[in-house]
């Protein structure tokens, strides 16, 4: 049936994939290589700070003492208040009031403040590219948009989706080589692209729809828009009155629900009368994130949002945030959608190499733009590494982080577009190796006495193999074949 | 979750990816009837694996899991291929078919304005469109159901995005520039009648 799209209809789609790959490459990498990135967040953060004790078991007693003692020793009453309890993915215990987080031990005790700028900087980067709010949220959103009609044109623009599945040349001439390549790592990994863009879609553009439509179906309320999906927060009363019963909450939970996993217990406006209590709980057998569990003054459990048994609505909408961060299966999904991370940023700067080798072999090659391209493909990883060094050299603040960035990713193209005799893409990839390796080393130096973690000697082996890959690439190349676009010179 | 099943489910979508290899190579040593066989017996493989996936890892997340599978095994023979190929003597070989060249830098202005106004089409306007989409939804969605306003935000959440990706890669195909632009006028005045007989704007 495939091979019998009519060829008008094929070409069309050929065109729209072209345009929208063009108008989508830059940002569209930038978010690919971040996303593959970001999949690990959890993992950098125990990186960040290896030394923070980790476990899997907390007694219920020791998450209300905690609880009481923060929240007594806080200024202010915090308007959100949230402690989150250990699970396999994230083995660590942390308290957060409004803005400020700290881990703690098994005990309950406090034991040092978050502080993993390097996996703020990576959120904001994928989250948001950086932009403020809503308008980075869209921004990426668009960009998922963008990508869902790459792969819609890109399989509709390719009528021989199955005779050609296992054809792959890396040897031969680059166009031949960039082509199989784009075609098919895009086709197979095409599910995954698919969810993810989609997904990434959808919840980038979920801020946009409620602007447009609260103001008609919830006179302006964006929370009560999204009420029959994830709840609402209850009416606030800020008389004063004890702290709900998080022991109690526990272990009523935990006998109701013996198969579900406690992930956070939450609080909206903690110890007043309108206190609102719930625990979100990991569903080991749905791809939801969870669902939460309300409890009252006295640690009774009594109802969920319906997040994991609800409206079918309210199960897709919580599978979502799962099914775009791989994180519904603990490290074996994550290592697949790192492969995954990996094979769509190869399609990404395949797709625009096809292009411009193909302008150079049609008479008309756009040299500057080759090598602006050349400078973005590593030029992100080189800009990423030195936010990363910086990082560990103590330079903790985000705003210098973002400038950092982008003055080092707009620079690297700049440099490869103006220094034509020069590989500046070639002394971008052995920088970014240069620099994850001077990371890597200070970061252990630096935590030598504390290095407790198993996550932050996964991250750290690693960043020392992407590191040795950057900085020895052409022998290992050489299996591939020439490096893109070399053929053609 | 049960391990068992799980195994099971693996080894049956591993086995399935492995037959439409073989199917394909069946395609190209000319046997056609062997290859039909082994393409059918490919996709009973996986769509059977489904059932372990599900009883192991429940019916969802076993879903998931057996397309992750489907993709590693697909993506590490299909890049196994790519290493052990051998190229052609002349150094060539029959490319795939890819899309036209859009680089022509010699329009001017008029190129310039054509480029703004696809631009046009295929972002703010095909993103209004499908805004309208989403008022036409939330107008007609039927709320007599126990869970239709929890529907209703989630089929609207998931209309918007598709429904853009849809008309973004309909107004940047190929078709003649004013063919898409009176198709986006069709949908915009179909879709502002229908969002006002709705009540969508009241």
């Amino acid at each position: 049936m495939w091979s019998r799209l009519p060829p008008r209809f094929v070409a069309n789609m050929l065109n729209s994939h072209t345009v929208v790959g063009l108008a989508a490459s830059v940002l569209l990498y930038v978010l690919c290589l971040s996303g593959t990135v970001m999949v690990f967040h959890e993992e950098f953060a125990r990186w960040e700070q290896p030394g923070v004790p980790e476990f899997l078991q907390v007694s219920p007693q020791s998450v209300e003492n905690m609880a009481q003692e923060t929240l007594a020793g806080l200024d202010e009453p915090p308007h959100h208040f949230y402690i989150m309890l250990p699970v396999q993915d994230m083995p660590r215990m942390s308290i957060t009031a409004d803005e400020t987080s700290w881990y703690a031990n098994a005990a309950g005790e406090r034991i040092a403040r978050v502080d993993t700028p390097w996996t703020t900087f990576l959120t904001q980067l994928h989250y948001y590219l950086t932009l403020p709010g809503v308008l980075g949220l869209t921004l990426v959103g668009i960009l998922g948009v963008l990508m869902t009609a790459l792969v819609i044109s890109g399989v509709l623009a390719h009528p021989k989706l199955f005779r050609d599945a296992f054809k792959l040349r890396f040897k031969g001439n680059a166009r031949l080589r960039e082509t199989d390549t784009h075609n098919r790592l895009g086709v197979w990994a095409m599910p995954f692209h698919l969810v993810v863009a989609f997904t990434g879609a959808a919840l980038g553009l979920a801020s946009l729809v409620a602007v447009t439509l609260a103001p008609r179906y919830s006179e302006g309320d964006f929370e009560a828009f999204f009420a029959p999906v994830f709840g609402e927060e209850g009416a606030e009363d800020e008389r004063p009155a004890p702290l709900a019963d998080i022991s109690t909450a526990l272990a009523n939970f935990k006998a109701q629900h013996p198969d579900l996993v406690p992930w956070y217990v939450s609080f909206h406006d903690p110890a007043t009368v309108g206190q609102g209590a719930e625990i979100l709980a990991q569903h080991p057998r749905r791809l939801v994130y969870g669902d939460n569990y309300h409890f009252d003054q006295e640690g009774n459990i009594t109802g969920s949002t319906g997040l994991a048994d609800g409206a079918l609505g309210q199960q897709v909408a919580a599978s979502l945030y799962t099914l775009h961060f791989g994180s519904f299966g603990g490290l074996l999904v994550k290592l697949a959608y790192g492969v995954f991370g990996i094979l769509s940023t190869v399609v990404v700067a395949s797709g625009i190499n096809i292009w411009l080798l193909k302008r150079r072999q049609r008479g008309r090659p756009a040299a500057a733009l080759e090598r602006a391209w050349k400078g973005t493909l590593w030029g992100t990883p080189f800009a990423m590494s030195l936010v990363l060094a910086l990082v560990v050299a103590g330079v903790n603040s985000v705003g210098v982080h973002v400038a950092v960035f982008w003055i080092a990713l707009t620079g690297a193209m700049v440099l490869a577009m103006a220094l034509p005799r020069i590989a500046v893409h070639d002394i971008l990839r052995r920088l970014a190796g240069a620099l994850l390796l001077v990371a890597v080393l200070a970061h252990a130096a630096i935590h030598l006495d504390e290095f407790h973690s198993p996550a932050a000697w996964g991250i750290s082996a690693a960043l020392l193999v992407f590191a040795s890959w950057l900085l020895k690439p052409r022998r290992l190349l050489a299996a591939w074949g020439r490096e893109p676009m070399a053929a053609s010179r | 979750m049960n391990a068992g099943m799980i195994l099971v489910g693996a080894i049956l979508t591993v086995a399935g990816v492995l037959l439409l290899r073989a199917a394909w190579m069946a395609r190209r040593a000319g046997e056609l009837t062997r290859r039909r066989k082994l393409v059918s017996g490919a996709w009973v493989l996986l769509a059977a694996a489904l059932a372990p996936w599900a009883a192991g890892a429940g019916a969802d997340k076993g879903t998931a899991f057996a397309f992750i599978v489907m993709m590693l095994a697909g993506a590490a023979i299909v890049l196994r291929e790519g290493f052990l190929h051998r190229p052609a003597r002349n150094g060539s070989g029959r490319l795939e078919r890819e899309g036209r060249d859009n680089g022509n830098g010699n329009g001017g202005w008029r190129l310039f304005l054509r480029r703004a106004w696809v631009f046009v089409l295929a972002g703010p306007l095909s993103f209004a469109l499908s805004l309208l989409l989403a008022f036409i939804l939330y107008a007609a969605w039927d709320m007599s159901g126990e869970h239709a306003a929890a529907n209703r935000l989630a089929a609207t959440l998931i209309a918007v995005p598709l429904a853009w990706a849809l008309l973004a890669t309909w107004m940047t195909c190929d078709l003649r520039l004013r063919t898409r632009s009176l198709h986006a006028l069709g949908l915009v005045v179909a879709g502002l009648g229908s969002a006002w007989l709705l009540g969508g704007f009241a």
